[in-house]
């Protein structure tokens, strides 16, 4: 992943249709910026990597990385243009021809749902914990339950050679 | 039309039986990202912004009324309603599901297309000018090479990981409307002296970072040789192309930095060693492919209807959007993708069908792709362009304007592209909206705009070229002038500090404004005042009131 912003959500795409999404603070993928966990403090930002690394490893999300944002009073805004667009999609699309915008709700679902392993390999880690703290949407603070474990930066060594 | 035979159709078809199977491991977990990335984009399947992308070859921007229907099927049944065509002759989807990639290459494969080598480090789809086989000016129709290029590197086994992803174009007329000199390969097919048809030969053309014209390194390749030509540029590179840094990685650095005397050298030994060999190309065999490209049964006693209609709108559209034939009674007629304020290059589902009806009743079953991001109807009567008019009207898409300052090349931009820095399609049609009022009166004038370095919008060789980029987290517009991807390639110069989002349009009004009041006479083009007056009257203009 590359560098970790002070203030930052988590962001990936979609395994099964791409879609943007970002970590919310019950530890689901949600399509809404607002509902996006706020990590603030570099160990914080450490688990979000985490989490990253885990759901990307265990086939849920693709490519995660870290997002930085500003805490206003209209909700969280990306620092960068680029985030930007890509939170609020495609600015032209009003003037997309024939455009016509999905339904409601209209998620692809995995093959394998549950606690978020994807994955035909056997695990060898629990999933990055989420837990506690001021547990509304927009902020966390989180608990890492391997904080100390050696092979932290690595949870998905062991699907590399999966092919 | 190439029909495809059965080895394409057995190839196609096992291609898509092989991505099925890695789709549906990648989606249980059976393959990482990392193992499924370089396939995925063997296919032509990117994730982009917002979402994966597909992107479909069009051969030589050659489609039938049938492919083009089964196009808006896609995108109305697996995508958001609209495609959006390529610079590269392509089309891209820019909403499908990765687990309905499958089912659409299914439906491609249904009508001879697929998406095969529209990523990757190997040789793209090739590309042509987009009035072969019609253009009054050409010497033959270019795009029976083209299929024959297609066929030897689909799936070649030598060459399916170069350094870096490789690009062929081909026109067969002095008019350059395929930007051969911006290629990797450029092929200009031509009469030999000997009475003969053969190419003058391009190579280390490109864009991107690192911009350079092509230089020519044969001028009189018979055409049963291409073949060999090619696969000995092909090797030399492949060999000796840099795997070590992607960005000093395509063809156009091993030219420039080994010179192109030296390159042409090293192909000459390589050439001569394999040029009586396996790939020399029968004249039976060439035949037989541009047979696949005969002309279709023409109106021999065609009706001099009168093109003149009491609709000054009409006359306009006659005037800026069709192209001498070389059938009398007939021209070439340009469907715009750029309505003024529009996206460049984007078509609906329903402006797909109506396009593909009045292809099939009006020209022969067939439509082209422009790498302007326009379509094309090749062969259409005189006496029939006013209902053909008419047809595009009802669609909005009768725009008189091909060649003209609206008339814009885009690339998708910051809008869906992960490796944009700047979005394209908003300037364009906000420069779209302000010249429009004038574009009659300005004349030809190509603007291109890319949002990042990689120049898919091609703003090195723009009249006026816009290159986006990102200034502290912010989009940031640099100008550019004086190019021109055509026979005169040149490259555009930077004028100076660049702008914001508004002051772009401002900037090229200014340019606009500084070149009509410059310009000899109403018919000196803008490259020619440029090059006459050189870039200190547009610096003065753009610059002067901010020093």
């Amino acid at each position: 992943m590359s560098k970790s912003p002070a203030t930052s959500v988590l962001t990936a795409n979609r395994l099964g249709d791409g879609i943007v999404v970002f970590l919310d603070f019950e530890g689901a993928w949600s399509e809404n910026l607002a509902e996006a966990v706020v990590a603030h403090s570099p160990d914080e930002v450490r688990a979000l990597e985490d989490r990253g690394a885990y759901d990307a490893a265990h086939n849920i999300v693709v490519e995660p990385y870290l997002v930085e944002v500003r805490e206003t009073a209209g909700g969280l805004v990306p620092t960068r243009q680029r985030e930007r667009v890509r939170v609020a999609g495609p600015s032209i699309l009003d003037d997309v021809p024939g455009y016509v915008a999905p339904a409601p709700g209209a998620v692809v679902r995995q093959a394998h749902h549950g606690d978020g392993d994807r994955s035909s390999e056997p695990h060898t880690q629990p999933r990055p914990e989420l837990v506690e703290g001021r547990a509304t949407p927009g902020t966390l603070v989180v608990r890492q339950a391997h904080h100390e474990d050696p092979e932290r930066h690595a949870p998905d060594s062991t699907q590399a050679q999966a092919a | 039309m190439y029909r495809y035979d059965e080895f394409d159709a057995e190839f196609v078809r096992q291609r898509i039986a092989q991505f099925r199977d890695q789709v549906g491991r990648r989606l249980s977990g059976e393959l990482t990202e990392d193992e499924f990335k370089p396939l995925r984009l063997m296919n032509g399947v990117y994730l982009q912004l917002h979402a994966y992308m597909l992107r479909i070859a069009i051969p030589y921007g050659t489609l039938s009324s049938r492919q083009l229907r089964k196009l808006a099927h896609i995108a109305r049944t697996y995508d958001r309603g609209t495609g959006h065509f390529t610079t590269r002759q392509n089309l891209q989807f820019n909403w499908p599901r990765l687990v309905d990639i499958p089912a659409i290459l299914d439906e491609l494969a249904q009508v001879e297309m697929h998406a095969i080598q529209t990523s990757g480090n190997c040789i793209r789809n090739v590309t042509a000018d987009h009035f072969a086989g019609a253009a009054a000016d050409e010497v033959a129709d270019p795009r029976p090479y083209a299929e024959i290029i297609r066929q030897w590197s689909s799936l070649h086994p030598e060459f399916s990981f170069l350094p870096r992803k490789f690009k062929v174009a081909v026109t067969a007329s002095s008019r350059d409307r395929a930007a051969i000199q911006v290629h990797d390969i450029g092929l200009h097919l031509k009469r030999l002296a000997d009475g003969g048809l053969g190419f003058a030969v391009w190579v280390g053309g490109g864009q991107g970072r690192t911009p350079i014209i092509a230089k020519l390194i044969r001028e009189d390749l018979p055409e049963a040789d291409l073949l060999s030509y090619l696969e000995a540029i092909l090797r030399v590179y492949n060999l000796q192309g840099r795997r070590d840094n992607k960005y000093k990685a395509r063809i156009k650095i091993l030219v420039h930095e080994i010179g192109a005397a030296a390159f042409a050298a090293q192909v000459e030994e390589e050439w001569q060693r394999i040029r009586h060999g396996a790939l020399k190309l029968p004249e039976a065999e060439i035949g037989r492919i541009t047979a696949y490209f005969a002309a279709p049964a023409f109106d021999s006693r065609p009706a001099k209807a009168a093109l003149r209609k009491p609709d000054r709108a009409f006359d306009r559209w006659v005037t800026r959007n069709t192209h001498a034939h070389k059938q009398p009674g007939y021209a070439i007629v340009t469907i715009s993708l750029k309505p003024i304020g529009g996206i460049p290059g984007d078509a609906s589902a329903a402006q797909m069908e109506a396009i593909a009806d009045l292809a099939e009743r009006y020209s022969f079953d067939e439509v082209r792709v422009s790498h302007e991001q326009n379509l094309v109807l090749p062969h259409v009567r005189l006496a029939d362009l006013w209902d053909v008019y008419q047809g595009l009207a009802a669609i909005g898409l009768a725009e008189a304007n091909a060649g003209l300052a609206t008339d814009i090349i885009a690339c998708p931009g910051l809008d869906y592209c992960a490796l944009a820095n700047a979005r394209s399609i908003p300037i364009a049609q906000r420069i779209s909206e302000r010249l429009a009022a004038r574009q009659d009166e300005i004349g030809e004038l190509k603007i291109k705009i890319s949002g990042c370095i990689n120049a898919c919008g091609h703003h090195h060789v723009g009249h006026i070229g816009i290159l986006g980029v990102e200034k502290r987290g912010e989009e940031h517009y640099q100008l550019l002038l004086g190019g021109s991807g055509a026979e005169d390639a040149a490259l555009a110069a930077i004028t100076g500090p660049g702008f914001g989002p508004d002051g772009i349009v401002d900037a090229v009004a200014k340019v606009v404004d500084t070149y009509l009041a410059l310009r000899t006479t109403r018919d000196e083009p803008f490259l020619a005042a440029y090059g006459r007056l050189g870039p200190a009257p547009f610096k003065e203009a753009l610059y002067a009131s901010a020093a």
